[in-house]
């Protein structure tokens, strides 16, 4: 008989955040809770991805600290549109707040026995959204196992 | 011989629940929830401005919603254990992260929590700027569980 006592009551449910490289480079998530999650691997690398074992959900938001605007989401599919999320930060001034309207949908994605890698796909250029630079403090991201 | 040990992943019992919420958003107060509906596996009550839980995992989401006198105006709120700490990411209307720099939008307090044993959470208000009414009938929140 065979029989692996470290699989029971393994969690179902994690919560991660961070972004795994300042910039405009890897938002992918560095932390996670519970950080034993044995079906989910951080990146091991500024330039490396979140590793998922079996059939995982995730849904989330990144943040930038420079105004931008931007597609979001995994490189590792980028041709898949319905999955990217849409970020818009503008600056905030003396005479911002009228009609300065932000968003920062969600990325949601589901992806099984694969490694994801959160990070713009293609942005807006000119001289005010300079970014995204992504930040570390406000993304969060919940994961779902999915069987 | 018969062994069954513990399912590896309960997620095929999960359950969720639904809520709205009514109150005054005043910081460092919590809104008061109402039920709406849930799972048969995961039927949890309100005790004043508690959610009280049965022993499970959860991940937990709240969307704030108002209505304003300034478009400056906003919410931040943050889920917390009650008798404990605050739970989680802080979720916002849309906000100054830092003033004077940008402006970003935060949306849903997310938080994930694990209880050996039956707690309860509130949703907490951690700013509230003047000139600010819930609208609730926008704002809401799910608690999905499986059991632990």
């Amino acid at each position: 008989m065979s029989y692996n006592p470290t699989l029971a009551s393994e969690n179902a449910f994690a919560f991660l955040t961070g972004a795994k490289s300042a910039g405009n480079n890897n938002a992918t998530p560095d932390t996670m809770e519970p950080a034993n999650t044995g079906w989910l691997t951080l990146p091991g690398s500024a330039t490396g991805g979140l590793a998922l074992a079996g059939s995982v959900l995730l849904r989330g938001i990144v943040s930038s600290t420079l105004p931008c605007q931007c597609r979001v989401g995994d490189s590792n599919s980028s041709s898949n549109f319905w999955e990217q999320a849409n970020l818009k930060v503008v600056r905030s001034g003396t005479t911002d707040g009228t009609g300065a309207e932000v968003s920062d949908d969600e990325i949601i994605l589901q992806r099984e026995d694969a490694t994801i890698k959160i990070q713009m796909l293609e942005r807006y250029t000119s001289l005010n959204y300079q970014g995204p630079s992504f930040d570390a403090t406000y993304p969060r991201f919940l994961a779902w196992r999915m069987g | 011989m018969t062994y069954q040990p513990t399912a590896a992943l309960n997620f095929g019992n999960m359950g969720c629940a639904k809520f709205t919420f009514t109150g005054t958003p005043t910081l460092n107060n919590p809104l008061t929830p109402v039920l709406v509906g849930s799972s048969t596996s995961f039927t949890p009550t309100i005790s004043s401005n508690d959610i009280q839980l049965p022993a499970g995992e959860y991940v937990l989401r709240f969307y704030g919603a108002i209505t304003r006198t300034s478009t400056s105006a906003n919410i931040l709120y943050q889920w917390r254990e009650v008798g404990g700490s605050l739970l989680g990411k802080v979720g916002a209307t849309n906000r100054e992260i830092a003033p004077g720099t940008y402006v970003e939008s935060l949306d849903s307090a997310d938080a994930r929590l694990e209880l050996t044993s039956a707690g309860s959470v509130q949703i907490e208000m951690t700013q509230v700027d003047a000139g600010v009414t819930l609208d609730t009938s926008n704002t809401h929140a799910i608690i999905w569980r499986v059991p632990v």
